[in-house]
């Protein structure tokens, strides 16, 4: 718990910074105020990304491990493709605040992407189903591959062109069928991770 | 004129009447009745000793010291313990003038965020931003021996004259500022930023000759550097002695700290409510505001103060008077009165109403509310 809130304390000013240079930017004419604002709203939905899927881990964690084990992350995680993290002295948050930043970049190149054939609504549907990705959510946590999903955004982003954001993201019925569902797989695997994977 | 006279005594009479209130109220839950001799009684013991208080007035007494007990009090900034002597004229009981001058500087401060407020949003946001920031939970401090009132009147009066394009004044109320709290210096931001962006943007702003004054705000910092090398040889004995007892301060990047009075919380019972819950709150409180006033366009000199003050006070590694530091972050009042929703706005106040109410009488009562 003192982990998440410390990360999201320093995501959170980190990202009050840009901002702040992106409104300067906009004041001087070198940036359009849409960018700006787009900008404002990938790093707000990374944050609702990261706040839900922390807030999913410490219920599920309370649930199967009791209100203890939920304080420390590093007691929580430190097995399977976490081990690692009980071999350093370096805190959790720090590993934490590296990966927001690394999601709300992915994030970025992401909506860029889908931007370039689709308008801003099939862009931010674009964007919820990359962050709903299978195993998408483990990025959020301190892994030491942390730096895939911007591999990911960024190949997305080289090869925007061909792809029909607009199509792919048209809002209807399928769509929420399949938000659903990557929750629930989502949650599927945050439960694993707790347990033990 | 008349009626802005007026206006600058309404708005002082009702800081003045909402903290007096508290102030009776608060003898009745001390002493269990109000009469002169308990208010002068509750004010004497509880505005002029607690904390800092005894250490301002030490200062204004007897000036720094180079060795002894008193000489750590060289952290404290001198302008507000040098107004003190000034105006005792060497007679007059320094807590009394401290405390005056305290009220003094509140409706000073008071009148500038009316100002500032009404500039961007019409009268009631001048009128919402005065009631919020009076009945802010931590603003018995405004009215003690402390400097909060006076840093107050200075930033806000800074940001007002750089508002109004009055940059020869800006410098010169910043340089005052800078010499009343370190973060005085923080104003050079607004100030450079309306300098340059404006010559950058559409409007086209001429630099003038009158904007190099904004550089007397840092001058106000080295004058206090220069106090400590003239006193122990080192400008920067006040990081040594701040890093010693009783405040062991560090500078840590904000996730550190934060992480650090979560865990607080959890294990210093009783001080949790009153001081780490509080400080971290006021965090997310103060960063979300101020995304908010970048939506809603708020005006970029204020969100640039607030986003720096913030990040500057939340970097100290050993934080217990956050709340009252916060106090003195401004720009959240002009965002707050800035919302659209009457009935959010209305719980804002209705909220930090009970909280200052709750956190006052706890203060009165002798609890370590810092």
């Amino acid at each position: 718990m003192a982990d998440i809130l410390g990360a999201a304390a320093g995501c959170g000013m980190m990202v009050l910074i840009m901002m702040l240079i992106f409104s300067f930017l906009v004041q001087i004419g070198v940036m359009k105020k849409e960018t700006m604002a787009a900008a404002g709203r990938v790093f707000g939905r990374c944050g609702l990304f990261a706040l839900g899927i922390d807030a999913a881990i410490l219920l599920i964690a309370w649930v199967a491990l009791g209100w203890e084990d939920v304080q420390s992350m590093k007691g929580l995680l430190c097995h399977g493709m976490f081990g690692w993290l009980s071999e350093t002295a370096v805190p959790v948050h720090t590993f934490l605040q590296v990966q927001y930043m690394v999601m709300a970049l992915s994030g970025l190149l992401c909506y860029a992407a889908f931007r370039k054939n689709g308008d801003e609504k099939s862009a931010m549907r674009g964007l919820n189903l990359f962050y709903l990705l299978p195993g998408m959510g483990i990025f959020f946590l301190p892994v030491s591959v942390g730096f895939i999903p911007l591999l990911i955004a960024g190949v997305l982003f080289a090869f925007s062109k061909y792809i029909p954001a607009g199509k792919l993201f048209e809002k209807d019925s399928g769509m929420y069928i399949l938000y659903t569902g990557l929750l629930f797989m989502l949650v599927l695997v945050l439960y694993k991770l707790v347990s033990g994977v | 004129m008349k009626r802005k006279l007026c206006t600058c005594f309404m708005i002082a009479a009702l800081v003045w009447l909402i903290h007096d209130v508290m102030l009776i109220i608060g003898c009745q839950a001390v002493y269990g009745n109000v009469t002169l001799e308990n208010m002068q009684l509750l004010i004497r013991e509880r505005l002029t000793m607690p904390g800092d208080a005894q250490r301002y007035l030490q200062i204004a007494g007897e000036g720094y010291q180079k060795e002894g007990a008193d000489a750590i009090n060289l952290v404290f900034f001198p302008l507000y313990p040098l107004l003190m002597r000034l105006l005792s004229f060497g007679v007059v009981d320094l807590a009394a003038v401290g405390m005056v001058l305290s009220r003094l500087c509140l409706a000073g401060a008071a009148v500038c965020l009316y100002e500032l407020a009404k500039t961007e949003g019409g009268e009631q946001a001048g009128w919402y931003s005065v009631l919020l920031f009076t009945v802010y939970p931590f603003s018995v401090f405004t009215i003690g021996v402390y400097t909060e009132s006076l840093f107050l009147l200075l930033s806000m009066g800074c940001m007002l004259a750089i508002r109004k394009e009055k940059m020869a004044a800006a410098g010169i109320i910043g340089f005052l500022a800078a010499l009343t709290r370190v973060q005085g210096m923080l104003l050079l931001f607004p100030a450079v930023y309306h300098v340059i962006a404006g010559s950058l943007s559409k409007e086209k702003r001429k630099i003038s000759w009158r904007d190099a004054f904004v550089l007397l705000i840092p001058v106000g910092f080295m004058v206090y550097l220069a106090i400590n090398h003239s006193l122990h040889g080192n400008p920067f004995q006040f990081l040594i002695y701040e890093e010693g007892e009783p405040w062991y301060q560090s500078t840590r990047w904000i996730a550190e700290n934060i992480s650090t009075q979560y865990y607080n919380a959890l294990n210093f019972k009783g001080l949790e409510k009153i001081i780490y819950w509080p400080q971290i709150i006021l965090y997310f409180l103060a960063v979300s505001a101020l995304f908010y006033g970048i939506k809603k366009e708020v005006r970029m000199e204020y969100l640039l103060y607030g986003g720096v003050y913030v990040g500057f006070t939340y970097l100290s590694g050993w934080m217990i008077s956050g709340g009252r530091y916060m106090m003195c972050c401004f720009p959240l009042y002009l965002v707050a009165s800035r919302m659209k929703s009457e009935k959010v706005k209305g719980a804002l106040l209705a909220g930090s109403c009970v909280f200052y109410f709750m956190y006052s009488l706890m203060f009165l009562q002798g609890y370590s509310i810092m």
